[in-house]
């Protein structure tokens, strides 16, 4: 019996060892930045693919040529100067002296290399098609690159913003057993230390970084798929940097120990309509169901506070944006179910909206059930999950759709979509407008001339505002919460590319 | 007893194989297509097409079986279709985290099933027993993803006495261990107490009592060791179940076991994985199962391997 409760003693003693313990390791180093996110990164080979999980690790890993700041307008990256000396041609001079993490120095040749193995069809990479306006890639010396492109295009410098990779370590063929896409080797300010895939990333300083050493030593990416437990671990100092569940973004404005940043994402989400189908090519018609939705009503319900409403293709804020000749559709059910009449469907019509699975989409797709049920139209939501929904849009198998489409660091982007032909990995709702078509394609060959094409633009957003190719719903916000005592600079395009100067108070 | 092992480890083989049919088959039944998930909505029906080429996904089923399956008998698990990381080792290094939080809800479980459910048994009708009866009927009925935000929202939100996530410490391990083992803490309780009062109820019981034995003797030597073989059949297969709730609790506690794994990979049809994922699953649920039967020839005498 007595040797028992020593035992149970013991026993207790380590225990209590053991808790002291974990709550010592628990406590970050200083200068440490702890970032929860809610997914992995895929693969640290920027070459290989662009999910923004991914692709907020090779900001911090890589450098690129240029970048888009929160106007969306060019910066210089590894380029020290940009010239166009004719419509077709980028000429980049690039900085000297920038070292890759194991010391050996970047030069042109490591860009075209990068180029190069993109446009390689063997290499597979997803950018392959995006850069096949691409006729030559050079290195004029070694701190010049000259990139040819077949025909005036404006939009494509948006192509231009890839990460640059080591000629003599990034493999030439996709490498399907992932050695440099799990231990890259950039330029960036931050090294690979470790990656333990579906756990953590662990990056450190790179002290030789061009631009100077970054302020943090340690950034250390943790995946924690639930936002609440983020917000959880968020709360008790576990974490300095992530995301958090929408409903609680005002209480974080409030609390001062926190700092919230927000901004109008690059992304759209529309009602995409199908135009090869009988009632949906008629225009009255697709105008009757932009006045019978509530959008207003929508965003306050379903996406507060991560939505804003949209009127059209192009995001608030960008250069290209022109409300004023943009016709709006205030919600007016008594209108919508005159157009509906004058089309010949005065009793309404059944008709399929598609979306993935999702809460907020079982949300909006009752709401606007709802709301059209008030002009006639028995909406049914067919919900699957993301993977077939995705199938199904780009094979053009749908009625009505609804997603949101990302990155518009140029107006061509999302207007762009509604060319006929393939724009932008093409044209799903088959919509057909030659009059659109000209215009759209007449500002892509402006490649100088910013003032010239916003007016161009103006005139598409005019034309789509009128005939409604797809049915514009909200533009998102993204939401970030730090430690108050932690500066940094969280902004649109720019985004984790200024973890490099941020800094512990 | 080392033939009755080598013959039970025998017997696996065919039900080894039937479970790679069916997982196999189950990666056909899903819908979406792993080709298009990894190009994203961008890429063209001609890219997908050809990377499903390269992934061998236009070649008929029970070719694509074949290889599998070969590979398997070699024990090549395949690599990855979202970053080719090889199955076997990307698998076995999150193992040891999951097995140590099945051993510590087992524990969870077990010590605290097991005496409410001997007490309640024996104070049978009383407050306590009632309250205890509340217990494994809210044991049982709580979904262990609530009982984890729960205790996530007390233990480490409010209180901050322990971490939320991560893996490293026993600290680590408390709260997901207690959420993965109510559930069998509530079932066990009940069984527990029905079996004793069974067994209370029997000859030998009686008679223990009538020579004058102590409470605590016939309780812990009588009848307790009687009941307990029931419960250790329930522990074992609870065992089992409990890897389909490490993928929730994994989740949701942020812990790097395979269950999580299995989860994010699942949404990603990254199939090499989730089939390698799921075979795992599977000859753990065996291996558990061989073990649980061993045990009853250490608590019952009268079972003999031959």
């Amino acid at each position: 019996m007595k040797k028992q409760g020593f035992w149970g003693k013991a026993g207790l003693l380590i225990l209590i060892g053991v808790f002291v313990f974990s709550f010592a390791v628990e406590a970050a180093p200083d200068n440490e930045l702890r970032w929860g996110r809610g997914t992995d990164a895929t693969s640290l080979d920027p070459r290989t693919i662009r999910d923004v999980y991914s692709w907020a690790i090779h900001m911090l890993v890589f450098n690129s040529l240029i970048y888009f700041d929160d106007e969306m307008s060019v910066q210089l990256d590894l380029a020290k100067s940009m010239e166009f000396p004719d419509d077709t041609t980028y000429l980049f001079e690039i900085h000297e002296g920038v070292k890759f993490h194991d010391g050996v120095e970047l030069t042109a040749a490591d860009i075209v290399y990068t180029f190069e193995t993109m446009q390689d069809e063997e290499f597979g990479s997803p950018y392959r098609g995006r850069l096949s306006p691409v006729t030559s890639v050079e290195a004029l010396d070694d701190y010049t690159v000259k990139i040819e492109i077949d025909e005036p295009n404006a939009p494509f410098i948006y192509e231009l913003d890839v990460y640059i990779v080591p000629k003599h370590i990034a493999p030439d063929k996709m490498d399907k057993e992932g050695g440099f896409a799990h231990q890259p080797i950039g330029s960036g300010p931050f090294e690979l230390i470790n990656w333990i895939p579906n756990d953590r990333i662990l990056l450190e300083r790179f002290d030789d970084y061009w631009e100077g050493p970054a302020q943090l030593e340690k950034i250390t990416v943790i995946e924690i798929p639930e936002a609440d437990v983020r917000l959880t671990e968020l709360r008790a100092g576990n974490l300095d940097l992530t995301s958090i569940p929408s409903r609680f973004i005002e209480d974080f404005q409030e609390d001062p120990n926190f700092t919230v940043g927000q901004y109008t994402t690059l992304n759209w989400f529309p009602i995409w309509t199908q135009h090869d189908h009988d009632i949906l090519s008629d225009v009255r018609v697709r105008q009757a169901l932009a006045y019978g939705t509530n959008v207003e009503e929508i965003v306050d319900h379903v996406y507060y506070p991560t939505g804003v409403v949209s009127i059209g293709p192009i995001i608030p804020g960008t250069w290209a944006e022109a409300p004023e000749v943009i016709k709006r559709y205030d919600y007016n059910p008594e209108k919508a179910r005159e157009l509906l009449a004058e089309a010949g469907y005065p009793d309404g019509f059944e008709i399929e909206l598609r979306c993935s699975s999702g809460e907020a989409n079982v949300q909006f797709g009752e709401i606007l059930r709802q709301q059209w049920l008030q002009i006639g139209v028995d909406l049914n939501v067919n919900q699957t999950e993301w993977s077939t929904y995705a199938s199904d849009v780009v094979s053009s198998n749908f009625e009505l759709a609804y997603h949101g489409v990302v990155d518009q660091f140029d107006p061509d982007i999302h207007l762009g979509r509604f060319v006929s032909g393939e724009i932008n990995g093409g044209n799903w709702t088959n919509y057909v407008n030659p009059e659109y078509d000209e215009v759209v394609y007449a500002a892509r060959r402006i490649i100088d001339d910013q003032e010239k094409r916003a007016e161009l633009y103006r005139e598409a957003q005019r034309i789509f505002s009128e005939e409604l190719p797809s049915i514009p719903i909200r533009h998102s916000i993204l939401t970030m919460v730090w430690d108050a005592d932690f500066q940094f600079d969280f902004r649109r395009g720019v985004e984790y590319r200024t973890l490099n100067e941020a800094y512990w108070k | 007893m080392y033939i009755y092992i080598i013959k039970r480890l025998l017997q696996a083989i065919p039900v080894l194989f039937l479970v790679t049919v069916i997982v196999f088959a189950l990666m056909f039944i899903l819908p979406g297509c792993p080709a298009r998930t990894m190009m994203g909505e961008e890429a063209t029906p001609a890219e997908i097409e050809s990377l499903r080429a390269a992934m061998g996904l236009d070649r008929p089923i029970l070719v694509q079986y074949g290889e599998w399956a070969g590979n398997l008998l070699r024990g090549d698990f395949g690599r990855s279709f979202q970053d080719g990381r090889l199955v076997f080792p990307t698998l076995i290094y999150r193992l040891p985290a999951t097995i140590e939080l099945l051993i510590a809800s087992l524990v969870v479980s077990v010590v605290i099933g097991v005496p409410i459910g001997v007490l309640s048994s024996l104070r049978r009708n009383k407050p306590s027993d009632v309250l205890a009866r509340i217990f494994a009927l809210l044991g049982i009925s709580m979904p262990n993803f609530w009982v984890g935000l729960m205790l996530i929202l007390i233990f480490s939100y409010h209180l901050q006495w322990l971490p939320a996530t991560g893996r490293g410490t026993i600290a680590h391990l408390i709260l997901p261990s207690i959420a993965l083992g109510t559930a069998s803490a509530g079932l066990i309780t009940r069984l527990m107490r029905s079996t004793m009062l069974e067994v209370i109820g029997q000859d030998y019981v009686r008679t223990a009592r009538a020579k004058g034995l102590p409470q605590a003797v016939i309780v812990y030597k009588h009848a307790l060791k009687n009941a307990m073989l029931p419960i250790l059949t329930v522990i074992g297969l609870q065992m089992g179940y409990r890897l389909g709730g490490s993928v929730i609790t994994e989740t949701v506690f942020a812990y790097p076991g395979i269950g999580r794994f299995a989860y994010q990979r699942l949404m990603q049809r990254d199939f090499p994985m989730i089939m390698g994922n799921l075979l795992l699953f599977a000859i753990m649920f065996i291996v558990i199962n061989i073990i649980t039967d061993i045990f009853y020839g250490f608590l019952d005498p009268r079972i003999r391997y031959d």
